[in-house]
């Protein structure tokens, strides 16, 4: 536990100082507006480019959320397998697949899994 | 002391993954010429051997840019975020020169931590106030997400013959001859192309569609930021090879020994492969791929071998 | 009159050609790959279960079974290390005490310390360890068992 810790902050402390040497070496005192403006074709970008995106992306994190959470409650069962609690723990798994496994079906059919309506 | 150690061979760890990351790029480019008939890097040093090394001295020392309106803090924080996530994702492979965290749950830990790598694309796609990088990070979270499900049902299935999270137990419970690859394969093809698609890889690299999106997220990274995010991918690539390896491929952990770096590198060579053969996938068929073909079989091998061990 | 000739198509016209795409003949059905996937995975599967039964779970159990077999064994070890100790512990307090007038050990000025009302009171762990050399590892799983 505390070894793994030591791994991790050594890893986030050794990639901070490796962006410390980047910015160190790299930064110049020189600037210009061309230089700062984002990657464009051809005009000056005026405003910020967060543009709203399509609302495909949001359902489709929306379904992601709740396979997720599925998955996340579906991974105990391989501990539960292994100690030997067979007969409750596969009725459960079986009939939560079947569940998911509906669900995946009536999302296909609604078409909401489909890129293009 | 404890302490002291293993923060020497942590360092050393990061270092040398640091070094395999550039040579990887070197037999990649090596890989790519030699597919479309041509020489890749042949002039730096021996035989192009030091080219890596060359391009490292070049990305660390080109100047950095400040973007007009672009977040500074997350913009900057991103690249950092990405490579230490891929340095804590090699902290499960425990080899004799790295052994100082032996970590029980460690294939639970790598879904835990694979799925924190969307953050850093998010970040750095939103925080450079750029088009092609915000939509570039957009199409690349929505597949990565997506193939996360079926990630995780896939090795679901891989540990309900195994029973147990860990990754040396799981490469110990496999026949000496006939490994999961054999026994499952229709599992290990969905499993490969799932990781294609998971490290954001060639036949999947919508998320820098280099016809349209110039780069995808990371156009507006320069220099040494460049560079890390470069490090990121590539290095939690070398880390899915390890990992198909260990599950799939019976790997071993004890020992430095030849099969082992024989699997790791054929499967690397592997994702070059296919980078230099098939062509990118339409955005909508990956999709479909994935929530439609791979969702149904992980939920149908997992509902099949749920009995495995127990009837 | 010219030698000239209209080119005109075959008697009986020209033969049928190809528009359509033309398909190879399958060399197998595809009901024989999906028995033959079956019939691979079944048998695949089944020689992995008995290997995992061999080489997993019966060297599991065998563990678990010595562990089992072992634990009264530990246990008294562990407990004659305590005792062992703890009339070392007495020892020590004889002989530092020794010029002390009255004083016998285990008790203080008459008082029992370590069985009040008949109810045995472990010494607390700065007192057991008072005497000993805590860093040599000896005693730190002594007291992992008794003082936790």
């Amino acid at each position: 536990m505390m070894l793994s810790m030591t791994h991790m902050v050594c890893a986030i402390t050794f990639t901070s100082l490796l962006f410390l040497v980047i910015q160190m070496l790299g930064s110049s005192p020189y600037s210009s507006r061309n230089k700062n403006t984002p990657f464009e074709c051809g005009f000056d970008p005026k405003d910020s480019a967060r543009l709203p995106f399509s609302m495909r992306f949001f359902l489709l994190a929306v379904i992601f959320l709740i396979f997720d959470i599925e998955v996340a409650l579906l991974f105990p069962l391989i501990l539960s397998l292994k100690m030997k609690m067979i007969k409750s723990s596969i009725l459960t798994s079986s009939l939560f697949l079947i569940i998911l496994m509906l669900g995946l079906i009536h999302e296909w059919k609604e078409g909401s899994l489909s890129w293009i309506k | 002391m404890m302490m002291i150690s293993t923060l020497i061979k942590s360092l050393t760890l990061f270092l040398c993954l640091a070094l395999s990351v550039g040579f990887y790029t070197l037999v990649e480019r090596k890989v790519l010429s030699y597919a479309q008939l041509r020489k890749g890097p042949n002039k730096a040093g021996f035989l192009g051997i030091p080219q890596p090394l060359a391009d490292a001295m070049k990305l660390f020392t080109k100047e950095t840019t400040k973007i007009q309106k672009s977040m500074f803090i997350l913009y900057n924080i991103s690249p950092v975020l990405a490579t230490s996530i891929m340095f804590i994702t090699w902290m499960l492979y425990n080899t004799p020169a790295n052994q100082n965290t032996i970590i029980k749950l460690s294939i639970m830990l790598f879904i835990v931590i694979s799925s924190l790598n969307v953050y850093t694309i998010m970040l750095s796609g939103w925080a450079s106030n750029s088009k092609y990088a915000l939509l570039g990070a957009i199409r690349a979270v929505a597949q990565t997400i997506s193939y996360e499900i079926s990630m995780a049902l896939l090795i679901m299935s891989i540990l309900l013959i195994s029973l147990n999270f860990n990754m040396e137990k799981t490469s110990i419970s496999q026949m000496p001859t006939l490994w999961m690859m054999f026994i499952l394969p229709l599992i290990f093809s969905a499993w490969m192309i799932t990781m294609l698609a998971e490290t954001n890889r060639s036949p999947f690299d919508l998320a820098e569609g280099e016809s349209e999106l110039v780069s995808g997220f990371n156009i507006e990274y320069g220099s040494g930021e460049f560079a890390l995010l470069f490090i990121a991918e590539y290095g939690s690539i070398l880390f899915v090879t390890v990992l198909t390896a260990t599950l799939m491929l019976k790997g071993s952990f004890n020992t430095i020994n030849l099969t082992q770096m024989v699997k790791i590198m054929t499967l690397a060579f592997t994702f070059l492969w296919v980078r230099a053969t098939f062509p990118r996938m339409r955005y909508d068929a990956l999709m479909s791929l994935t929530w439609k073909t791979f969702l149904t079989l992980t939920i149908c091998s997992v509902t099949m071998l749920i009995t495995h061990n127990n009837i | 009159m010219s030698s000239y000739h209209q080119d005109m198509p075959p008697k009986g016209g020209y033969a049928p050609f190809e528009y359509a795409k033309q398909y190879k003949p399958r060399w197998i059905k595809g009901k024989w790959v999906f028995l033959g996937f079956a019939v691979y995975t079944t048998i695949g599967l089944q020689l992995q279960k008995r290997y995992y039964y061999n080489y997993v779970t019966l060297p599991e159990l065998e563990n678990r079974e010595a562990n089992i077999a072992l634990e009264p064994l530990l246990l008294a070890e562990n407990n004659r290390l305590f005792l062992k100790q703890l009339v070392k512990n007495r020892e020590d307090e004889k002989k530092i005490m020794k010029d002390v007038p009255g004083w016998v050990p285990g008790t203080f000025y008459g008082e029992p310390v370590f069985h009040q009302k008949g109810v045995y009171m472990k010494p607390s762990r700065e007192e057991y360890y008072a005497h000993t050399d805590y860093d040599k590892g000896y005693y730190r799983h002594l007291m992992e068992r008794h003082y936790h």
